[in-house]
C-alpha cells in the first residue's frame, strides 16, 4: 500500500470575484512585493516578487513570488485582451519547489488548503496596479486530504528538526513508513501515548528469573516489557529513541500455563510467548525520546503551523452544513421519513443453517 | 452511539445513528467529529446525496 506524499507541485484553479489588471502591466525597476491578505484566516502575506512576464497578446500574464528559499508561488492570469482591456477568464495559482522535501511540502499544502477554504483571497501589487479578489473553491475532499497530507509532512519537518537532519524522501510512502512517522512524532512530542497493539509475540529464554516475571506480569490486567533502547528506521535514517517500553493493556497471555511449564526448564531454550490486548491498545513510553529546542520555527512557518485548528474548524464547519443541508427545508415528518433506520425485513435475515440445509 | 474506544491512528467509523445525529446537528455529535479531524485529518468521501 502507499500513498502519495510528497509532489513538487501544487495547483488550483481560482475564479476572479473583483478586480482587473492595467493595460499594460506597469513597468518597474525595484523590488516589490505580492500581497495575499486572506480575511477568513487573519493572515496577510508578504513575500518577493521575483518575475512578472506580461504577454497579453498571448492571453496570460505570470507573477512569480517567493515564499521561503525551499517555495515559491506562481500565479497565471489568463484572459483575453479586447481593445485596451485585458479580460481576466482565471488565474492560476502553483507552488513549485526547487527539490522535495517535508517542509517545502507542508508550505504548499497549507497555502493550498488555506485558499480552497476561504471565501476570498485578495493580490495586492500596488505598484504595479494590480488588485484582484479572488475564490479558489475546492472539492472538500481534496482539501481533506491535503491536510491529511500536510499533517504527514509537518510531522516529517518536526522529526527532521528535532534530529538535525533531513530525510531524502521518496514521492510516494508505504503505509508502513506513515505509520512510523507518526510514532516517532508521537515519541518526540508526547513521549507517552496509546497505540494500536493487537499482539506482540516475543521469544523468552527459559530461565527461572524470565519465569518469575512473565508469572508477576500475569497478575496485573497490564504487561509492561522492560525498557529497552529503542530505534526506528525513517527514510534509510536510523533513527535513535532512547530507552522505550511497551504496555500491553488489557492483556492476555494465550497458553500461559504452557508457557509458564516451559520456562520453569531453566534450560535456556527459547519459548514463544504471544501477548495478546483484548481492547486492541498499549502505551509506549519513550523518556529520552529526541526533543525540540523551545523556538524551533521561524516565524513564517510558526505562522502556518499555528494554523492548523483555524484549517481544521473551517473544513469541519463545512463538513457540518452540508449534513444539516440535507435536511433543510424538510417538515418534521420528512425529516423523519428520510432519517428513519430502514427495515429490511425477514428477507435480508441470515438464515438458519440447519433450516436451510434441512 | 460510539463502537469503540478512538486511538491516535484509527479511523472512523460511523453508523446510521450518528449520520442522523449529524444532519440534526446534535452537539455532542459535531464535537466529536470536530476532534477526530483535529487528530487525524481523514474524512472519508462522504455522499449526502444518498441521505436526500
Amino acid at each position: 500500500m502507499s500513498t502519495v506524499v510528497a509532489s513538487r507541485e501544487l495547483s488550483t484553479t481560482a475564479n476572479i470575484l473583483a478586480g482587473g489588471l492595467t493595460v499594460p502591466v506597469p513597468q518597474i525597476a525595484q523590488s516589490v512585493a505580492l500581497q495575499i491578505a486572506i480575511p477568513d484566516f487573519q493572515i496577510h502575506l508578504e513575500m518577493p516578487l521575483e518575475d512578472v512576464i506580461s504577454n497579453m497578446s498571448a492571453g496570460k500574464v505570470l507573477l512569480r513570488a517567493t515564499v521561503d528559499e525551499e517555495v515559491a508561488i506562481i500565479l497565471t492570469v489568463a484572459g483575453r485582451l479586447i481593445e485596451d482591456q485585458f479580460q481576466i477568464e482565471g488565474v492560476y495559482f502553483k507552488t513549485e519547489a526547487p527539490f522535495e522535501s517535508a517542509r517545502a511540502s507542508f508550505v504548499a499544502s497549507t497555502l493550498h488548503a488555506m485558499f480552497g477554504l476561504s471565501k476570498g483571497v485578495n493580490l495586492h501589487v500596488p505598484e504595479l496596479e494590480i488588485n484582484l479578489e479572488l475564490e479558489f473553491s475546492r472539492p472538500l475532499l481534496d482539501v481533506s486530504h491535503m491536510l491529511s497530507r500536510r499533517q504527514l509532512e509537518y510531522r516529517i519537518m518536526l522529526i527532521e528538526r528535532a534530529i538535525g537532519y533531513k530525510f531524502m524522501l521518496p514521492s510516494d510512502l508505504t503505509a508502513e513508513q506513515v505509520r512510523d512517522v507518526a510514532l516517532v512524532y508521537h515519541a518526540i512530542v508526547h513521549r507517552t501515548f496509546v497505540w494500536p497493539v493487537n499482539s506482540i509475540g516475543v521469544s523468552f529464554p527459559a530461565t527461572n528469573e524470565l519465569h518469575n516475571y512473565l508469572k508477576a506480569g500475569n497478575q496485573d490486567a497490564s504487561f509492561t516489557f522492560v525498557p529497552q533502547p529503542q530505534r526506528r528506521i525513517l527514510f534509510g535514517k536510523d533513527i535513535l529513541l532512547g530507552n522505550g517500553s511497551l504496555t500491553i493493556e488489557n492483556k492476555f497471555i494465550e497458553d500461559f500455563d504452557k508457557a509458564l511449564e516451559k520456562l520453569t526448564r531453566n534450560d535456556g531454550h527459547e519459548v514463544a510467548v504471544v501477548i495478546r490486548s483484548l481492547s486492541g491498545q498499549g502505551r509506549y513510553d519513550f523518556p529520552d525520546a529526541p526533543r525540540l529546542s523551545d523556538s524551533p520555527w521561524e516565524p513564517m512557518i510558526q505562522m502556518l503551523i499555528d494554523l492548523e485548528p483555524h484549517l481544521d474548524s473551517h473544513l469541519v464547519e463545512r463538513y457540518h452544513a452540508l449534513a444539516a443541508a440535507t435536511l433543510s427545508g424538510l417538515t418534521e415528518e420528512e425529516k423523519a421519513e428520510v432519517t428513519t433506520r430502514p427495515e429490511f425485513g425477514e428477507a435480508f435475515l441470515i438464515a438458519d443453517s440447519e433450516e436451510e440445509h434441512s | 452511539m460510539a463502537i469503540g474506544i478512538a486511538l491516535p491512528e484509527t479511523p472512523l467509523a460511523l453508523d446510521s445513528n450518528v449520520l442522523t445525529a449529524w444532519r440534526y446537528q446534535k452537539r455532542e455529535v459535531l464535537d466529536a467529529i470536530a476532534a477526530y479531524q483535529s487528530q487525524l485529518k481523514n474524512f472519508s468521501s462522504f455522499n449526502f446525496n444518498d441521505c436526500l
